[in-house]
């Protein structure tokens, strides 16, 4: 199976525990527990995660709670709802989207200019 | 698209086309339920409580009780089968573990080791 075959799991169905591998995922249910993916993870509109979440990218539609790292992008939507603490190189909230946690863009600020000497 | 999936069961016609599929490349430990069919291409570990069709597909390694509709199994599957309708063990499927069901089907081919209870 190609490794960006997307992988669904639907609205009527809940997962308690540990989802890994390399599959791209789109959750339309539950999922509690932690989700470590080598592909990116989606969390569409109606699904709930509460989950530690590690992915390439994350896009999220619905309610996500948890920590959340992605080595690419964290992408979150109008009418998302998001708690956590996000640590991404790349990060986009959309006006409409809630969001309650801190953010690690993990970049090296340049160094602050002084004047002084 | 072709008509058999890769879990080498038929599509049943009607059926939507999208449903749950948890793919090759990935490993689910813990439980999983609800009330839509599954498919499972990857590896499951822990529990599966779904009042609907689960389909063990042809490389899926699942070790897992399994509290379903109905069960078919095309890969590996080791744990107890309980099933309100039918269980059926396809051609190069594996089942160990007991069955309770009221209808079983085992295709020539089939391997499976346990016990069976049709519940008569």
């Amino acid at each position: 199976m190609a490794q960006s075959e997307m992988c669904v799991i639907g609205p009527g169905i809940r997962i308690n525990g540990r989802i890994s591998g390399r599959n791209a995922l789109a959750v339309h249910g539950q999922v509690e527990g932690t989700v470590s993916l080598e592909a990116a993870l989606r969390v569409e509109e109606g699904a709930t995660v509460v989950a530690d979440v590690e992915a390439t990218t994350v896009v999220v539609r619905g309610a996500l709670s948890g920590n959340v790292q992605a080595s690419e992008s964290i992408r979150i939507e109008d009418g998302a709802r998001v708690i956590g603490d996000l640590r991404t190189p790349r990060l986009s909230i959309a006006e409409g989207a809630i969001f309650k946690g801190s953010v690690d863009m993990d970049v090296s600020l340049p160094p602050v200019q002084t004047t002084e000497g | 698209m072709a008509t058999t999936s890769s879990s080498g069961f038929a599509r049943t016609s009607g059926a939507s086309g999208t449903g749950t599929v948890l793919g090759a490349e990935l490993t689910v430990e813990g439980e999983i339920s609800g009330n839509e069919p599954l498919q499972v291409e990857g590896t499951v570990k822990g529990r599966i409580a779904v009042t609907d069709t689960v389909t063990i597909g042809a490389g899926a390694v699942v070790e897992a009780d399994l509290e379903v509709r109905e069960a078919k199994v095309a890969g590996a599957l080791t744990g107890n089968v309980s099933a309100s309708e039918r269980v059926e063990v396809g051609t190069e499927g594996r089942l160990i573990g007991d069955v309770r069901s009221p209808r079983l089907l085992i295709a020539e081919g089939a391997s499976f080791k346990g016990h069976v209870d049709m519940d008569v």
